[in-house]
C-alpha cells in the first residue's frame, strides 16, 4: 500500500511539474508570437502608409505640381462665370488620364480646394464640387493655413482616408490645394495582402464618421462607450468591395458575444494603444491585434484589428488536455484495479474452497473423469448411487459402471471429444450398481480443457432418476389406460392452465368442430372462446367462476361452439380443476367436450312440439268458451223470450178486466171533467198495453215462413213501439223518414221485423252516454226495389271490423251480443232477394241500408205502365 | 389526443397565413440601372410594399438589360416591369399585352423628363448642321440615347449617320466624353447634364417632355383584381407631401420613392410615334 501511495504523490508531483512547465512555455510561446506577431503588423502598416505618401508624393509632383495643371488651376482660381467653369473642364481633362492611371495604387480620390476650402473639382465625381470642407475636412484647413503638405488620417463625408494635402503653389501664390487620399478599407487590403499568415483576417474598427455607410450614431455610441458592436463588421451594401470582411465576417459575428465579455479586451480598447492578446473562444486559440489609428492630430480614432485563429496552439493545448487527462485516467485505473486484483485472488480462493465443498456435498452425484474414461474424481453422493467407493472407481472406466447397451449408444465422452469447445451434452442412460441392479441417471457433461486448450476430460453431474423412471412408467401405463377410456367415450380433452391461459386440446376436440389440432394451432385458452357462441361463454365463465370459488366442485356447461362449416354445434363442457396455486388460485383444469348436438337438436323439436300442441289447445278452449258463453246467451234469450210470451198471455186478461171495469165506471157514472181525463187516460194507457203485449206474442211467434204483402211503415211503427222505452233510456232521438206512398214489400213479416229490430236496436247501443238521433229512413229506388236506412250518430265502426261484422259470432259487444244478430240479418235479407249494406266513419256513425225487391205484380204493373206510357 | 390537437392548432394558424403565403409569387423587373446587388437593396422595401398591399409574393427579377426584360414579359415570365419610355413603347411595338399602370415622379414632383445635346462650351458647337462630330450617346435602350438625339438632329437638318457615334453607358459618362474631350457632342438626360454644367457642359438642344418611367402590367399574367390592387397602392403615397409616406419610401429605389400618378399609354405616343420613323441600330433594325 506504501508503495502505491508513493507512486500516487509522485505522479501528481510530476504532473504539477509538468503541467506548470508546459502552460509557463505555452506562455511564453504566446507572448513571443503576439510579439512578434504585433511587430510584423506594425510594420506593415507603417510602411504601407510610408510607400503610399511616396507614391502619393511622386503623383504630386510628377502629375499635378506641374507648369500646365498649376496654369489651369490658376485660370479656375481667377476666372468666373462661363470661363471658370470652361477651366474647370479643361482641369479635368488636363489630369484625367494620370488620375485613372495611378488611381489604384495612389488613391482613389483627388481633390482640389480653393484656398478658402471649397471644393474645387473632385474626382472621380466631378460634377459634386463646390463644398465647404472648413469644418469637415481638418487635413485640408491645416494645409491651406500652414501651406505645408499634412499627411494622416483624416474623416471625410463619405469615407475615412490616410490623405496627402498638398498646397499648390503657382507663380508664388498659394492658389489650391490638392488632397490624394487612399480609404482605408484600401490600407488594410493592402495589410490583408501583405501580411504572410493567411489566418489572419483585418477589419477597421472606428469611433467616428461613416467608416463604413453603415455605422450608423447608435453604432458610433457604443464604440465610444468601449464596446464593440458586431455591425462594426458587416458591410452588406457593397460585399464586392468588401469581399474579404463579407468572407470575415461570417467567422467572427459568432464570437462576438464573447468578445463583448472579454473584460481584458475592453480594457485594452480603452488604453487607445497597440495591443494584441489571446483569447480562448469557443474551446479554440484566437490571437487579436489592436493597430491603433490617429488622425493628423495624433488623436485616438479607432483601431486596425487582425484576428486570427492559432491553429497550432489550439492543437498544442488540445493534446496536451489530452494527454494529462489520458494520464491521469491510466493512474487511476492502475490503482482501481490494484485493489481489484487483490480482491479477486482472495475471491479465487474462498471460491475453490466453496466449490470443493459443494463438490463434496452436493445431493446429485458429481464426477471428473480423463480423456480414457477413468474416474479422476468422486464425490460420495455418486459412490452410494453405484455402490462403489472413491478407491474401487479411481481404478475404473465410467464404461465399467455403464449398462452394456448404453455404452456406445450413449456416449458422452466420445461426443465431448468430436465436439467444439465448450459444449455441453445431456443423456439419460442406465448404470450397473455394485449390487447388479439398474440405476437410471440423467447425466450432464461438458468439457475440460487444458492451459492450451486441448480436451482433457470431462466432468459430469448425474442425478438419480430410477424412482421417477419408474413413476414415469407408472403414469404412462395409467395415461394409456386413460387415453384407451377417452377413446372409448369419443370425447375431446383438454387441458388448461388457468393463470397463463395455456391449454392443450386432443385430437377429437379439434375433430368435434372439423378442425385438425394442426388447423387450430397455436392453441390456448383463446382458441375456446373464439370459438364458443358468446351467451354460452358469459354461462361459461359464470360457472367457472363458481368452480374456482369452490362453491361447485366440477364446472358442466353446455356451449354451443362454432363449427368449421359454419354451423353451432352443441358441446357438453365438463371439468375439474386438478391443481391449485399455493395462495388458492386454480392452477390446472382438465375437462372433456362432448358433441350433444343430436341431443339439443330433439330437445328443441320436442319443445316446439310441445309449445305448438299447448297453443292449439289454448286456443281451441278459448273458441270453446266463446261459443259456449254466446249459446248460453242464445239460450237465456230464447227462455226470456217465451217467458215474456207467456207472461204477455198472462197479463192479457186481466187487463181486459181492468178495461171493462174503467169502462163500466165511465158509463155509470157521473164524473167531474177532470176525472173524465184520468178515466180516459188510463183506458188509453189500457189500450197500449194490450197493444204492446199483443205486438210482444206477435214477435215471439214461431216464423212461419209465408210471404205476404209486408207494410214497412206499419212494421217500423211496431218496432218503435216496443223499444220506445229503451230507446228513450239510451237517450236516442229517433227521426223518421218514409213516405206516405211507399209501396208495400213481399216477404216473411216476422224476419224483415227481427232484422229491423236488430238494426235499431244496435244503433241505439252504437249511441254513447250523451245520447243521440237515429234516422230512419225509406223510399222506393228505381222501380223493382225499396231502400230502407237506419243511420246513427254512434261511435261508428272500425274499418278493421266493417268487414267481420256479418260473420257468425262476431260481436264487439262481449258477453252482452250473441254475434249472431248481423250474421242472420244478412241471411234473411239475401233470402229476401234483397242486399245489406253499411257505411261506418269511426266517431261519426253507421247507416245500414236495406234493399229489398217489390213484390212481382207490383214490378210487372209498373213495367206495363211503362210500356204503356 | 395530443397529436390531433397539434394539428387542428397547426390547421387553424394556416387558415389565419395570409393567402400570398401560398400563392405563385408576382415577379417583378426593376430597371437595371446598377449592378444586381444594389438593384435588388433598392427595390426589396418596395416589393414588400407591393405584398402587404396585393397580399401576394412579390419576387425580384433581375435582368441586365432592357431587351431581357422586354422578351421576358413577351414569354410571360414577368409580371411586372419597370420601365423607360423607349423600352416601353419598344415592347408595345412588340404586340404584347401589356398596360402602363403608374408614372414616377422625380424628386422635383415632376413626372417628365427631357433629353438635351450638350457640347463643351470652349468649342462653339450649335445644332445647325452637324456634322463629321463623335457624338457620345448614354446606351441603345435609353429614351435619351440614339432615338431623341436622331431626333433632335433631325429637327436641325442633321442626323447621326452624318457623325460618329459611341455608346458610353451612362449619362454621366456621356457628359464626361465631352468635358475630356473625347467626344464633340453628347446625348443625355437634361437634369445629368445641368449638373455638368460647372465643368463647361452646355445643352444646345433640348427635347419636348417625355414621360418618366413607367410601371408596366402583364395583362396576360395578372388579373384585373390584383393590377387594380397594385395600382392602388402605389397611387396611395404621397411621399413629397406626407412626412410619413416619405419615411416609408426613403429607401427605395431613386425611380420609384417620389410617389406616382396613373398614366396610360397614349402618354407614351410620342415615343410610339418616333419609333416609327427611327430605326436604332441593334434594336428595331
Amino acid at each position: 500500500m506504501k508503495i502505491w501511495g508513493n507512486l500516487l504523490l509522485i505522479y501528481i508531483l510530476a504532473l504539477v511539474a509538468g503541467g506548470y512547465l508546459f502552460y509557463t512555455t505555452l506562455d511564453h510561446f504566446q507572448q513571443q508570437s503576439l510579439t512578434l506577431r504585433t511587430a510584423r503588423v506594425q510594420t506593415t502598416y507603417a510602411s504601407i502608409l510610408q510607400s503610399n505618401r511616396l507614391l502619393a508624393d511622386t503623383f504630386f509632383n510628377e502629375a499635378l505640381n506641374r507648369e500646365e495643371i498649376l496654369a489651369l488651376v490658376a485660370k479656375v482660381v481667377h476666372s468666373d462665370g462661363d470661363q471658370r467653369r470652361i477651366q474647370r473642364g479643361l482641369l479635368y481633362r488636363s489630369i484625367y488620364a494620370a488620375y485613372q492611371r495611378n488611381k489604384i495604387n495612389v488613391g482613389q480620390i483627388v481633390h482640389f480646394h480653393f484656398p478658402n476650402n471649397f471644393s474645387m473639382l473632385r474626382m472621380p465625381w466631378p460634377q459634386k464640387s463646390g463644398d465647404d470642407l472648413s469644418t469637415l475636412r481638418k487635413s485640408i484647413v491645416l494645409a491651406n493655413a500652414t501651406l505645408s503638405p499634412v499627411h494622416g488620417f483624416a474623416i471625410g463625408k463619405g469615407k475615412h482616408a490616410y490623405r496627402h494635402v498638398y498646397p499648390l503653389i503657382y507663380h508664388g501664390e498659394h492658389i489650391a490645394s490638392v488632397e490624394v487620399s487612399q480609404p482605408y478599407y484600401q490600407i488594410r487590403n493592402r495589410i490583408q495582402q501583405l501580411e504572410i499568415d493567411s489566418t489572419l483576417q483585418f477589419v477597421v474598427f472606428h469611433d467616428k464618421g461613416q467608416l463604413t455607410q453603415i455605422i450608423d450614431q447608435k453604432i458610433e455610441k457604443n464604440y465610444i462607450t468601449g464596446e464593440l458592436h458586431q455591425n462594426l463588421i458587416r458591410y452588406k451594401y457593397a460585399p464586392d468591395r468588401w469581399g474579404d470582411t463579407a468572407k470575415f465576417q461570417d467567422k467572427l459575428l459568432p464570437l462576438f458575444p464573447q468578445l463583448k465579455a472579454n473584460k481584458q479586451l475592453q480594457s485594452n480598447i480603452s488604453l487607445q494603444q497597440d495591443f494584441s492578446q489571446y483569447l480562448n473562444l469557443n474551446g479554440k486559440i484566437y490571437f487579436v491585434i489592436f493597430k491603433a489609428i490617429t488622425n493628423i492630430s495624433d488623436q485616438h480614432v479607432g483601431y486596425l484589428v487582425g484576428i486570427g485563429l492559432d491553429a497550432q496552439i489550439t492543437q498544442l493545448t488540445k493534446h496536451m488536455r489530452g494527454f494529462f487527462i489520458g494520464t491521469s485516467l491510466v493512474f487511476l485505473l492502475i490503482l482501481v484495479y490494484r485493489g481489484r486484483l487483490q480482491t479477486a485472488l482472495q475471491r479465487k480462493k474462498e471460491n475453490e474452497q466453496r466449490l470443493q465443498s459443494i463438490f463434496d456435498n452436493r445431493l446429485v452425484g458429481t464426477v471428473e473423469i480423463d480423456v480414457d474414461g477413468h474416474f479422476r474424481r468422486v464425490n460420495p453422493r455418486y459412490e452410494s448411487m453405484l455402490g462403489y467407493s472413491r478407491d474401487e472407481l479411481q481404478t475404473m472406466t465410467f464404461y465399467d459402471v455403464t449398462y452394456p447397451e448404453d455404452r456406445e449408444a450413449k456416449d458422452l465422452l466420445k461426443k465431448l471429444k468430436n465436439s467444439e469447445k465448450n459444449q455441453t451434452f445431456q443423456d439419460t442412460k442406465r448404470y450397473i450398481h455394485k449390487d447388479g441392479s439398474f440405476v437410471w441417471v440423467n447425466i450432464s457433461v461438458a468439457g475440460i480443457y487444458n492451459h492450451s486448450g486441448q480436451f482433457a476430460g470431462a466432468r459430469g453431474v448425474v442425478m438419480d432418476i430410477t424412482e421417477l423412471k419408474q413413476i414415469e412408467s407408472d403414469l404412462l401405463k395409467e395415461r394409456q389406460r386413460l387415453t384407451a377410456i377417452v377413446e372409448g367415450t369419443n370425447a375431446g380433452t383438454w387441458e388448461w392452465n388457468v393463470q397463463t391461459g395455456e391449454a392443450v386440446f386432443n385430437e377429437r376436440w379439434a375433430d368435434l368442430i372439423g378442425y385438425t389440432l394442426a388447423e387450430l394451432s397455436p392453441v390456448s385458452i383463446d382458441t375456446w372462446m373464439k370459438l364458443t357462441h358468446p351467451d354460452d361463454l358469459k354461462v361459461s365463465a359464470a360457472l367457472l367462476e363458481k368452480n374456482f370459488s369452490r362453491e361447485l366442485d366440477y364446472y358442466e356447461c353446455e356451449a354451443r361452439m362454432r363449427h368449421k362449416n359454419g354451423d353451432w354445434i352443441w358441446v357438453l363442457d365438463r371439468g375439474k380443476i386438478s391443481h391449485w396455486t399455493k395462495d388458492g388460485k386454480p392452477l390446472k383444469m382438465f375437462g372433456t367436450h362432448q358433441d350433444i348436438s343430436a341431443q339439443k337438436k330433439a330437445e328443441v323439436a320436442l319443445q316446439k312440439a310441445h309449445d305448438e300442441l299447448e297453443q292449439r289447445v289454448m286456443e281451441r278452449t278459448s273458441a270453446l268458451k266463446q261459443t259456449h258463453d254466446q249459446l248460453l246467451h242464445a239460450e237465456k234469450l230464447s227462455v226470456i223470450g217465451r217467458f215474456s210470451a207467456s207472461i204477455s198471455h198472462e197479463f192479457n186478461n186481466p187487463l181486459c178486466g181492468v178495461t171493462n171495469v174503467i169502462k163500466g165506471i165511465k158509463a155509470r157514472t157521473q164524473l167531474g171533467e177532470e176525472d173524465q181525463e184520468l178515466v180516459a187516460l188510463a183506458l188509453h194507457e189500457c189500450e197500449r198495453m194490450k197493444n204492446l203485449l199483443a205486438n210482444l206474442q206477435q214477435f215471439n211467434k214461431p216464423t212461419t215462413d209465408r210471404r205476404e204483402i209486408i207494410r214497412v211503415a206499419q212494421i217500423i211503427d211496431d218496432i218503435l213501439l216496443l223499444i220506445k222505452k229503451e230507446l228513450k233510456n239510451k237517450q236516442a232521438q229517433v227521426v223518421k223518414t218514409i213516405p206516405a206512398n211507399l209501396p208495400e214489400i213481399w216477404g216473411i213479416p216476422d224476419q224483415i221485423k227481427q232484422v229491423l229490430i236488430n238494426l235499431i236496436g244496435n244503433a241505439g247501443d252504437a249511441l254513447g252516454p250523451e245520447g243521440g238521433t237515429i234516422t230512419i229512413s225509406a223510399a222506393p229506388s228505381g222501380r223493382k226495389n225499396i231502400t230502407i236506412s237506419i243511420e246513427d250518430t254512434g261511435s261508428g265502426i272500425d274499418s278493421t271490423h266493417l268487414k267481420q261484422i256479418f260473420e257468425p259470432f262476431f260481436t264487439t259487444k262481449a258477453i252482452k251480443g250473441t254475434g249472431l244478430g248481423l250474421s242472420v240479418s244478412y241471411g234473411i235479407i239475401k233470402s229476401h232477394g234483397g242486399d245489406i249494406d253499411v257505411q261506418s266513419e269511426l266517431g261519426k256513425g253507421t247507416t245500414f241500408t236495406l234493399t229489398l225487391p217489390l213484390p212481382i205484380e207490383k214490378r210487372q204493373a209498373d213495367d206495363s205502365k211503362d210500356s204503356r206510357g | 389526443m395530443r397529436d390531433r390537437h397539434f394539428f387542428l392548432l397547426f390547421a387553424f394558424f394556416l387558415l389565419l397565413q395570409p393567402t400570398f403565403a401560398t400563392a405563385a409569387p408576382l415577379r417583378f423587373a426593376p430597371l437595371p440601372i446598377y449592378n444586381e446587388a444594389r438593384i435588388r437593396q433598392d427595390y426589396y422595401p418596395f416589393t414588400q410594399y407591393l405584398e402587404r398591399g396585393v397580399q401576394q409574393a412579390v419576387e425580384i427579377v433581375y435582368r441586365s438589360d432592357c431587351q431581357d426584360i422586354i422578351a421576358g414579359l413577351g414569354a410571360d415570365e414577368i409580371d411586372l416591369a419597370l420601365l423607360g419610355p423607349l423600352p416601353f413603347a419598344l415592347a408595345l411595338k412588340q404586340g404584347y399585352n401589356i398596360s402602363a399602370l403608374v408614372q414616377f415622379l422625380n424628386s422635383a414632383g415632376q413626372s417628365t423628363y427631357t433629353c438635351s445635346v450638350g457640347v463643351f462650351a470652349a468649342n462653339n458647337l450649335s445644332m445647325t448642321h452637324l456634322k463629321n462630330q463623335q457624338i457620345a450617346l448614354t446606351q441603345p435602350y435609353s429614351t435619351c440615347g440614339f432615338l431623341m438625339v436622331e431626333h433632335l438632329l433631325n429637327q436641325h437638318g442633321s442626323t447621326l449617320a452624318d457623325n460618329q457615334f459611341e455608346y458610353s453607358g451612362t449619362h454621366s459618362g456621356s457628359a464626361l466624353q465631352v468635358i475630356t474631350g473625347k467626344a464633340s457632342v453628347c446625348g443625355l438626360k437634361t437634369s445629368i447634364g445641368k449638373s455638368f454644367h460647372s465643368l463647361g457642359l452646355d445643352l444646345i438642344a433640348e427635347s419636348d417632355v417625355i414621360p418618366s418611367v413607367v410601371l408596366v402590367v402583364n395583362q396576360r399574367t395578372l388579373s384585373p383584381a390584383t393590377i387594380a390592387s397594385i395600382k392602388k397602392h402605389l397611387l396611395a403615397l404621397q411621399p413629397l407631401e406626407n412626412q410619413e409616406d416619405a419615411l416609408l419610401t426613403k429607401k427605395w429605389g431613386k425611380l420609384v420613392r417620389y410617389g406616382a400618378i396613373q398614366t396610360n399609354a397614349e402618354n407614351y405616343k410620342f415615343i410610339t410615334d418616333l419609333l416609327h420613323r427611327i430605326d436604332i441600330p441593334g434594336v428595331t433594325q
